[in-house]
């Protein structure tokens, strides 16, 4: 199995509070990772040094390494990085423009000019998100006025248009209904053929769904991680027991 | 029990939002009561077009005029040299603040603005006269007293409100839209540019509505530089606003003249102004969130 991603000795600092502890893990290309745990144990604060946003912020900062490929990550310049490991967050986040615009923002940013290759980034990437049916019709409507599901999907839409490696999401489904939560899955599967994901969440029967690697953290410290059936149907650390059948959470 | 007391408090505060609006119903009824009067002696188009002022008869050739022409150029000039200083100012200061500035630059640096605008306008009338009134002196305005002098002034005085609106507006905008953009690798003033200033025109927009209202007001340190000549606004000469013809002169009209009257109808043409000017900007605000902030697409 190829891992596209390798973390070692990852520790992560708000000031003195120490809010990661020595992680390692890796993350196995064009597969589906999720990371559980309860709130708080650091699960975002890992998202944000893999795509060194950590370190645009004041007083935080991490040690160790993160290799993505071959390369350590601290060698790329975080702009480059994080136009490759894409990352969408909890709350649906669409620019106040258009969807065409929303779609076309990153790649125009990147120096793509031709209304054609232009046209289609956008086509492409909204089918991939299965929204180009629902909003084909309506490409210079504001975004801010589809769904929230449809914003969702919107937003990892967008975060394809840069063509990362690894998209990366943050508690994608938690402000979104069951309806869209479901779409949403469903498409993670379809997106696993091209791209490689990391999913943070709360909901543990959505990563059972999905992920083919589950990653349970606790405390800053990754607890266990390996085959989302394994995690599941057979854990083997007492902490890893205690949170799967909701002792603490 | 808990029923009746519910009502009652419902009845409480109605008839407290009533009164609020009864307040302004009155003034307005008041205004216009006393300003209607002055149309017995001169028309509308000399009140608006006219130029010439001079309200009581002091037995001059020409007689008694009330044209307050000048005076409303005046307050336009004033209120529109000052929003454009204090806005572009205040635009600045806003993007530094939410975007550039710590958390702990921006806790030091809104109290210290929102100090501007504790401080009483007739004391930023005294330092325009003492601290810039010598500069345009020696800058070669007679007198120094001028336009752009009571422009500058009174950008000063809408600062602290439009900083701390507009870099509130952006601080938001830049927490919603900032994170998705900088983790697809976007930098983060191209961002600023293109994502944070659009996504908050319309708030600020409203903020200048807001101090368009008072900068038309705004009468004190206006009158102490402005020099308070009858002239057709000159960016280096002396004017007059409308609200400090009124100031200066309302002590001195015998009440019941047309002098007074026309006092009255100055203050309500001030008043249909700014209303007009706050509904063109509603309009247009309007307008713009029609459209969804579908910018240009």
């Amino acid at each position: 199995m190829e891992m596209i991603l390798r973390l070692e000795k990852v520790s992560a600092y708000y000031g003195k509070k120490s809010a990661l502890k020595e992680v390692s893990m890796s993350v196995p290309k064009k597969q589906i990772t999720a990371i559980i745990g309860p709130s708080g144990c650091g699960k975002s604060t890992l998202l944000r040094c893999i795509n060194s946003l950590l370190s645009e912020e004041k007083d935080a900062s991490y040690t160790g390494d993160i290799f993505l490929g071959e390369k350590n990550t601290r060698d790329i310049e975080g702009d480059e990085l994080r136009r490759r490991i894409g990352m969408v967050f909890q709350t649906p986040s669409p620019f106040p423009f258009s969807v065409y615009k929303n779609m076309t923002y990153a790649p125009k940013y990147n120096g793509v000019h031709s209304k054609k290759e232009l046209d289609r980034i956008a086509v492409e990437k909204l089918k991939m998100t299965g929204l180009f049916d629902e909003v084909s019709a309506e490409l210079d409507k504001s975004a801010l006025k589809l769904s929230g599901g449809q914003q969702q999907r919107l937003c990892i839409a967008r975060a394809l248009t840069v063509d990362p490696e690894i998209l990366m999401l943050d508690e994608p489904c938690s402000a979104l209904d069951i309806k869209s939560s479901a779409i949403i899955e469903k498409m993670l599967a379809e997106l696993k053929k091209t791209y490689t994901i990391i999913i943070v969440t709360h909901n543990l029967a959505q990563a059972k769904r999905i992920a083919d690697r589950t990653v349970f953290m606790y405390d800053g410290h990754v607890i266990e991680e390996g085959p989302t059936d394994e995690i599941f149907g057979n854990p083997k650390k007492e902490e890893t027991k205690d949170f799967l059948s909701g002792v603490f959470g | 029990m808990g029923k009746k007391l519910n009502s009652a408090f419902l009845l409480i505060i109605t008839v407290l939002t009533a009164m609020a609006l009864l307040v302004l119903a009155f003034v307005i009824f008041f205004i216009v009561k006393e300003a209607l009067p002055v149309l017995e002696t001169a028309g509308l188009s000399e009140l608006l077009t006219g130029s010439r002022w001079m309200p009581v008869d002091y037995g001059t050739s020409g007689g008694m005029a009330f044209g307050l022409f000048n005076f409303i150029a005046g307050s336009v000039a004033v209120s529109f040299l000052a929003i454009v200083i204090s806005s572009v100012v205040g635009l600045g200061a806003a993007m530094y603040l939410s975007c550039a500035a710590g958390e702990r630059t921006r806790a030091f640096v809104y109290p210290v603005i929102d100090l501007l605008a504790g401080i009483p306008s007739v004391v930023y009338g005294f330092v325009g006269i003492v601290v810039m009134l010598p500069l345009f002196l020696k800058a070669g305005v007679h007198t120094g007293s001028c336009v752009l002098a009571a422009g500058i002034l009174l950008s000063a005085m809408l600062l602290p409100f439009l900083v701390s609106s507009c870099s509130d507006t952006m601080l938001r905008a830049k927490e919603c839209y900032m994170p998705s953009a900088e983790a697809m690798g976007i930098s983060k003033w191209y961002a600023m540019a293109t994502i944070v200033l659009p996504a908050s025109w319309r708030n600020i927009l409203f903020s200048m509505i807001l101090a368009v209202g008072r900068a038309m007001g705004e009468t004190m340190a206006v009158m102490m530089v402005i020099g308070n000549a009858n002239l057709f606004p000159n960016i280096l000469g002396k004017g007059e606003t409308i609200a400090s013809v009124i100031a200066l002169e309302m002590g001195t009209a015998v009440v019941g003249s047309a002098h007074y009257h026309a006092l009255y109808m100055a203050g309500l043409i001030l008043m249909i102004i700014v209303f007009f000017i706050n509904m063109g900007i509603m309009l247009l605000r309007k307008h713009l969130l029609n459209r969804g902030g579908a910018g240009n697409a």
